[in-house]
């Protein structure tokens, strides 16, 4: 038996094995058979408390091994049970689904196409808003603002994003909403336009701080450097931090665009809720509906195919986002990588 | 080369677009209040005046040497002005398409374009500016630029929240806060919810800190490959951007029909447990890296064993940081609607009775009902039709800024505290 198999075959380990095992047990059990087994749950924890009093250490081990899965597990979960209720509202007629202009839950035709249309604007507008002043005022936090006023502005743009959406949503409903329909001089409540001014705000937090940590781990030298050549401060941001931080700038930018593609409450309470194509399509001040706002407002009385259709729009949201933060995540560890070498 | 007094040209050039700025915002006041003033034909001809200026300009640019290099934004300004001039030019009487309610035309469309073509010539004067001076100057431009941009988010912020306060804060008194509503006498109360939403808070924050935390120290202080942080990271990742209603739906299909079959407190804890699990693991991540080594090597050199180093020094020298992040997530959460709307809450239910005086002193069933939440009650008001109730809306709206702004200032509070203290 060569060593490194020994090893790995002490008690130890195998306690550790067990503990994870009949923990993935009561797990498995519970997605499986729909209920909490309590005397199976009983045992795993008479196991894993024995286990603590007579190996501490590798059971701790164990357990952490087993928290750090959470994480993953909970992921996986998401994916499978809304492809599990989202998928066959995709298998019928998959083209028409996506791309069709008809919603109408009482002569059962479901396609998402106004709503993916509608995220696509309401996510467009609130980008316009969002990466300009959200990368602007990460330049001025990482690199303008002295240190007592950095101290006080970053936990002040994070607010931005910790007050609850649905507040944002009712300000939104009850100031700008009517703001804009007296403005504009328009016949209707909620439009297009309004949830995305409300979404932009809310995006730009996300892009700020991403922005501020790509602009602050760019290393110091490089900038000190351009300075060291007479140039001024600006142009030293300009030609040699902005392009070093540019790819974390982009992974911020995707983020925020899959904040605004994933909020909720705000546009469900802004928005029209018209699931029909705006006629002519550019017109940003018809009522409409979003990916989001169609499940946050048909969800409670769907039934039968309605509901099947709403988790695939959920389905289809997911699988978007999660693109979306995977491919900024990778832009991200390129980044990083860069500069580990360089 | 062309014209001998280029800086002459390009003052004029400057001029000619704060002009055509200025002129716009008027265009734009004007027909905010007289929808109508004016006709196709005349916003036809703005078009072709603005994609003719248009030309001027990126003639100029090419034609003058002495212009300093722009950059990419020159032509995305350019890019977006002519795209308002072809849509004034192609488009002249799209606004008169719609009727208002009173019968007037309104031009959408053309109102519109005018409002974000005077912003945007506003923004190229700016731009222009910045071209125009000598670097130290361009500094100033550019400082002005962000400040700005950092000064609007705060302001909406700022407005928010004061609007709020202003509005809620005649409806808040004593009973409002430690009551449920009282139909028979006309009294309004909000206790459930505020009862509800803590309750929400306190199980989602069991259930995700044990398991956020010990991720993060199996990452920090176990995991030796690479490849276990960056599926960790990656997951917590993808967990955190996912949009909150698909957690709603997740809870929809997964955990009710797991749980009772009906909605339940329960539920909505666990599934506010897993967004609250990411920033927790990558809150902790981070405070536990920044432990620095020598701790480590100090403990392991007195012969203490990895995990004793880890529970007596690692995470004690470690604790205000993850509290910190802990508050903070806590914050977000708080007023999370979309998940709990359809597997935890109902409006009107009173609240949750985890303990009595009398035995059995802890009430488990009560994890198994319905409760109220502040974010959802907000949503109700909104959903029943604002008109009533509005004052009510308000108030519920400022006790759940105030909530937030409680964990905010805690967690902040906490971080700077430890900050100064601590001694690496």
């Amino acid at each position: 038996m060569s060593e490194r198999l020994k090893d790995a075959l002490n008690l130890r380990f195998l306690l550790g094995a067990t503990v994870v095992a009949s923990f993935t047990l009561l797990f498995v059990f519970f997605v499986l058979f729909q209920s909490f087994n309590f005397y199976l749950f009983l045992i795993v924890l008479f196991g894993t408390v024995t286990g603590w009093v007579l190996y501490e250490d590798s059971t701790a081990k164990a357990l952490l091994f087993a928290a750090s899965t959470s994480a993953g597990t909970i992921l996986v979960l998401i994916a499978v049970f809304l492809f599990i209720r989202g998928f066959p509202a995709f298998q019928g007629e998959p083209l028409f689904f996506i791309t069709g202009s008809t919603w109408h839950v009482y002569r059962d035709i479901y396609s998402l196409g106004p709503m993916i249309w509608g995220s696509m604007v309401v996510t467009f507008g609130a980008t316009l808003i969002a990466a300009p002043m959200g990368i602007s005022a990460a330049i001025f936090i990482g690199k303008f603002a002295p240190g007592w006023l950095r101290s006080f502005l970053k936990p002040a743009i994070e607010l931005l994003a910790g007050i609850p959406s649905v507040v944002y949503g009712f300000i939104g409903f009850v100031l700008l909403n009517r703001a804009i329909m007296n403005y504009f001089d328009i016949a209707n409540m909620g439009q297009y336009f309004a949830p995305a001014i409300i979404l932009g705000f809310m995006a730009l937090p996300t892009i700020t701080s991403v922005a501020e940590d790509a602009i602050d781990a760019v290393p110091e030298h490089l900038e000190k450097g351009a300075l060291a050549l007479g140039v001024t401060k600006w142009q030293a941001i300009k030609e040699v931090t902005l392009p070093s931080a540019s790819s974390g700038i982009m992974a911020s930018l995707i983020l925020g665009i899959g904040r605004a593609l994933g909020e909720t409450m705000a546009v469900t309470m802004m928005i029209g809720h018209k699931t029909a194509f705006p006629n002519p399509l550019y017109d940003i001040f018809e009522p409409g509906e979003t990916l989001t706002s169609l499940i946050a407002s048909q969800i409670g009385e769907a039934s039968g195919e309605a509901t099947e259709a709403l988790m695939g729009a959920g389905l289809l949201l997911f699988f978007v986002v999660l693109v979306l933060s995977v491919a900024s995540r990778v832009i991200q560890s390129r980044l990083q990588r860069r500069f580990k070498r360089g | 080369m062309f014209p001998p007094n280029d800086k002459l040209l390009r003052r004029g050039m400057m001029g000619l677009w704060l002009l055509v700025s200025a002129g716009f915002l008027a265009l734009s006041g004007l027909l905010a209040t007289n929808p109508g003033a004016i006709s196709a034909g005349i916003i036809r001809m703005l078009g072709g005046v603005l994609v003719g200026l248009i030309g001027l300009t990126v003639l100029t640019y090419f034609l003058i040497e002495s212009y300093q290099p722009p950059g990419g934004h020159f032509l995305f300004a350019v890019f977006l002005l002519a795209l308002a001039g072809v849509v004034f030019l192609l488009f002249p009487d799209q606004g008169v398409v719609l009727s208002n309610l009173d019968g007037n035309i309104t031009p959408k469309l053309a109102n519109l374009s005018l409002f974000l073509i005077a912003t945007f010539a506003s923004l190229w004067n700016g731009l222009l500016y910045y071209w125009e001076n000598p670097a130290h100057n361009r500094e100033l431009s550019v400082q002005y630029f962000t400040w700005l941009s950092v000064l609007i988010p705060l302001g909406v912020l700022f407005f928010f929240i004061t609007y709020t306060v202003i509005e809620g804060q005649s409806v808040i008194d004593w009973y409002f806060i430690s009551s449920a509503s009282d139909i028979l006498r006309g009294k309004v109360g909000i206790f459930p919810a505020i009862a509800g939403t803590f309750s929400l808070i306190v199980g989602a924050t069991v259930f995700a800190v044990p398991l956020g935390v010990g991720a993060a120290v199996f990452l920090t202080e176990y995991a030796k490959r690479g490849w276990i942080k960056q599926f960790v990271g990656v997951t917590a990742d993808c967990l955190w951007s996912t949009p909150s209603i698909v957690f709603g739906l997740f809870g929809y299909v997964f955990l009710v029909p797991r749980i009772t079959g009906h909605s339940t407190l329960l539920a909505g804890q666990i599934v506010l447990a897993a967004m609250l699990l990411p920033l927790t693991i990558a809150t902790s991540t981070e405070a536990l890296t920044s432990v620095p080594d020598e701790f480590r090597h100090g403990s392991l050199a007195l012969g203490a064993s990895r995990w004793w180093t880890i529970r007596k020094v690692v995470l004690p020298s470690s604790v205000p940081s993850i509290v910190t992040g802990i508050l903070l997530g806590i914050g977000r959460i708080a007023g999370e609607t979309a998940p709990i709307m359809l597997i935890a809450v109902a409006s009107g239910t009173s609240a949750p009775k985890f303990f009595s005086a009398s035995a059995p002193f802890f009430h488990v069933d009560a994890l198994f009902r319905e409760v109220d939440a502040l974010p959802y009650r907000l949503y109700a008001i909104y959903k029943a039709g604002v008109g009533g109730s509005i004052k009510e809306a308000w108030g519920t709206a400022l006790v759940l800024i105030v909530l937030v702004l409680m964990f905010y200032a805690l967690g902040i509070t906490v971080r700077s505290y430890y900050r100064r203290k601590r001694g690496w």
